[in-house]
Parts: structure tokens; C-alpha cells; sequence
């Protein structure tokens, strides 16, 4: 076989090995095979830097293509105002998300002034939940989203896990006064918002995880709002491949979220064995700018 | 579009819930524990929705076994798509407040590190 197209594929693929060592989410696909599909084909080209490095990344934007009505995943989303049952994961580990009921599921707007799409969480009942994710075995994450907050109720945004506050391996991101960013290796820390929090402001929030490193760093539309440095405890998140991701709501039906999140269903979430680069993280911010 | 509320007493609570999912809704759906003054004890469980004609029509013909289960739980429809607007007006006329809990595990009880 030859040709430009052939080799363009070669070429990505053996990038995409070099960027994938100890990736988890999808086994041993890495051969040099013109045949293997790529697993981000339909992952953002501005979300790509994330890739390098990441052993474990989900993302669901809320792109036509990518969201279907029902839970099932057969009916698609193909205009504003429609029901949200399930939504893709382009981050390559195939980890979808499906509203937790038919009665749970949002809303999908976008704005035909600014061309923003968002989905709106109504803070009763609107919850979304991943399968159970392998164990990604690091300790570092990133979390990163944009929000328009509607009240000042108790609203999770992710987590990692039935309960942050006991389970190991855990993080979660909430917002009920202030944003809240928690980590728990083996202990639970949270790195709290000084101040006040807006409401129907769209707003770009990114956290930074880093068990062993002792470090939690939460920050808005690019500038830090809180930080930690108090001991995490040990151990990686998510170790023994136990957890979904919550998002809107925590495991158990509480902690409903109101609020509109845009462009992506919940947080992009990325879980790596190195701190994210300042050049990764500008990327994702710069997505929801 | 219409938006539903459902709000039902707590006994029949977990039976509402089962009806749901052998109705086809997935899940459990009566998910938001209700008092007259948001403590307990909880005397009633409800969820808004956006519904189509036909789940309508399936809940108002309900077969005998869930007749009894329908026949107990309050509903409300109107036109539109803010199911949280509807949620809240009619708690305000059922004169219900949502509980919110707090023991140990909760957001709120847990040690907070702020900077």
C-alpha cells in the first residue's frame, strides 16, 4: 500500500503509541495497521494537546453527532430544545454518559446570538452518570469545564465515586456559595472559593489534582481562586476500578445541580501519571472561552 | 413540550418507583424527598419532568395492579420546558419544601481547607 493517505495514518498512529504508554482505557489497539480506527477521531482538534500523556480522558461534548434523545442512544439530538439521554465520549476510552432516568435527563440549547451550546441541569432531578471506569493507576487529574450557576443550593458538578468524602481514590468538583474542589487519596481535602459566587454568569473553571504532590489548585477563567497543599493521603484515584463519574448530582440522588454547563456535558475529566502542562491546560481553558 | 410534576406520598414511594421502570423510565424517579418544612420526617417523594402526549395517556390508563399507585400520586402539567419553574410552583401550592440532608457523609459536614 502506498500513498499520502496511508502514510498520514501511519504517522498518526505511531504518535498516538508514543503518547499511550500505560493508557488503560481500551486495551492493546496500537498496531501499525492502516485497518485500526482512531479512537479520537471525533475528539475536538483543539482538545487534542490533552492527549500526550493522559492515561485515562473523557470528554462528551455536546455536539450534534455526539447526543441522542433517549438513553438508549438511537434517537440523536438534531436541534436546540431537545431532551439529552446519552452523550458520546470522544477522550478514547468509549466512556458514554447516560442521564440516571428518562425523567433525569436535560435539556440542549444553543443560542442562535452567541452560538453557545449548553445543557441545563434544573437542580431537582437532572443527573448523568459514565459506566464504571478502569482503574487509569496515577494520581494526578484535571478537571476542567464552564459553568452559568443558578442558586446558591448545594449542586455537585462531578465525582468520582458514590461519596468523596469517604471513598479513596476520589475527587469531586461542587459548588454551593462557592466553588469546591476535593481530593481524597486515603484523607479528604478541599480547596474552597474565598468570597462570593456569582449566579448566570458563564464562567471557565478548571482543578487541578495531585495526590502524592499534596496539591489541589482550583482556578477562574484562568486566574486561582483557592488552593490546597494539605496531605491527601496515598494511593491513585479510582485504584481499584470501582467508580463512575457523577455528573450533576451525587451517586445517590442528592446534590442536585442548577445550572447550565456549556459546550460539554459535564467537566472534561483527565486523569495522567504527570501534572497537566501549562500549555494543556491553556488549551482546555481556551475551549471554553 | 410539556413539563409534569409527580408528587406522591412517601409510603408509596418505592412501589412509584418501580412502576417507572416497568414503565420504561429507567431508573428511579421519585428522587426528591418533600415536608411541609424541608425536615423530617418525610412525608412525601416527587420529580418534575418534560413528558410527551403518549406517556400522559399511558399514566391516566394505568393497568389495575397500578391503578392504586396512580390513583395517590399528584400531578400537574403545563406547557413549556422549565421543568425546575413548574417544580417550584407547585411545591409552593402543595405547600412542600424539599429536605436536605446532613449527616456525616454529607458535603456540608466534612472538613474544608480554603485558601
Amino acid at each position: 500500500m502506498s500513498g499520502p493517505g496511508v502514510t498520514a495514518q501511519v504517522k498518526l498512529q505511531s504518535s498516538m503509541l508514543n503518547s499511550f504508554n500505560g493508557f488503560s482505557g481500551i486495551g492493546s489497539p496500537f498496531n501499525i495497521n492502516a485497518s485500526v480506527v482512531n479512537p479520537f477521531k471525533n475528539l475536538p482538534s483543539a482538545l487534542s494537546p490533552l492527549i500526550t500523556g493522559a492515561a485515562q480522558l473523557i470528554i462528551h461534548p455536546l455536539e450534534y453527532g455526539s447526543m441522542f434523545q433517549d438513553r438508549a442512544g438511537t434517537i440523536p439530538v438534531t436541534e436546540s430544545g431537545q431532551l439529552v439521554g446519552h452523550v458520546l465520549d470522544v477522550g478514547g476510552g468509549n466512556f458514554h454518559a447516560t442521564a440516571v432516568s428518562d425523567a433525569a435527563r436535560g435539556i440542549f440549547y444553543a443560542d442562535t446570538g452567541t452560538g453557545g451550546v449548553r445543557i441545563r441541569y434544573n437542580g431537582v432531578n437532572t443527573a448523568y452518570q459514565t459506566p464504571v471506569l478502569p482503574a487509569p493507576g496515577v494520581d494526578k487529574a484535571q478537571v476542567f469545564f464552564s459553568m452559568t450557576r443558578h442558586n446558591s443550593s448545594f449542586g455537585m458538578i462531578v465525582e468520582l465515586s458514590p461519596n468523596s468524602g469517604t471513598y479513596n481514590g476520589s475527587l469531586a468538583i461542587f459548588e454551593g456559595g462557592t466553588y469546591q474542589a476535593r481530593s481524597r487519596g486515603t484523607s479528604t481535602v478541599t480547596a474552597i472559593q474565598s468570597g462570593t459566587q456569582s449566579r448566570w454568569t458563564k464562567e471557565g473553571i478548571t482543578a487541578l489534582f495531585d495526590i502524592s504532590g499534596r496539591l489541589i489548585r482550583l482556578r477562574k477563567n484562568g486566574t486561582q481562586i483557592a488552593s490546597s497543599t494539605e496531605s491527601q493521603g496515598t494511593g491513585n484515584y479510582n485504584s481499584f476500578g470501582e467508580f463512575r463519574l457523577n455528573l450533576g448530582a451525587r451517586q445517590n440522588g442528592s446534590f442536585y445541580l442548577a445550572g447550565d454547563s456549556w459546550r460539554t456535558l459535564g467537566p472534561i475529566t483527565r486523569f495522567s501519571a504527570a501534572n497537566a502542562t501549562e500549555d494543556q491546560i491553556a488549551a482546555a481553558e481556551a475551549y471554553y472561552t | 413540550m410539556m413539563t409534569r410534576v409527580f408528587i406522591i406520598p412517601a409510603a408509596y414511594r418505592d412501589a412509584g418507583n418501580k412502576m417507572a421502570t416497568t414503565m420504561g423510565w429507567g431508573g428511579d424517579v421519585f428522587v426528591q424527598p418533600l415536608s411541609s418544612d424541608g425536615n423530617e420526617p418525610i412525608t412525601h417523594w416527587g420529580f418534575p419532568a418534560v413528558v410527551s402526549e403518549e406517556l400522559i395517556q399511558t399514566w391516566n390508563n394505568p393497568p389495575k395492579k397500578a391503578a392504586e399507585i396512580v390513583a395517590a400520586t399528584y400531578t400537574d402539567t403545563r406547557k413549556g420546558d422549565d421543568t425546575a419553574a413548574h417544580w417550584y410552583d407547585v411545591l409552593e401550592e402543595k405547600g412542600l419544601t424539599m429536605f436536605v440532608a446532613e449527616d456525616e457523609n454529607s458535603i456540608i459536614a466534612n472538613p474544608e481547607i480554603s485558601q
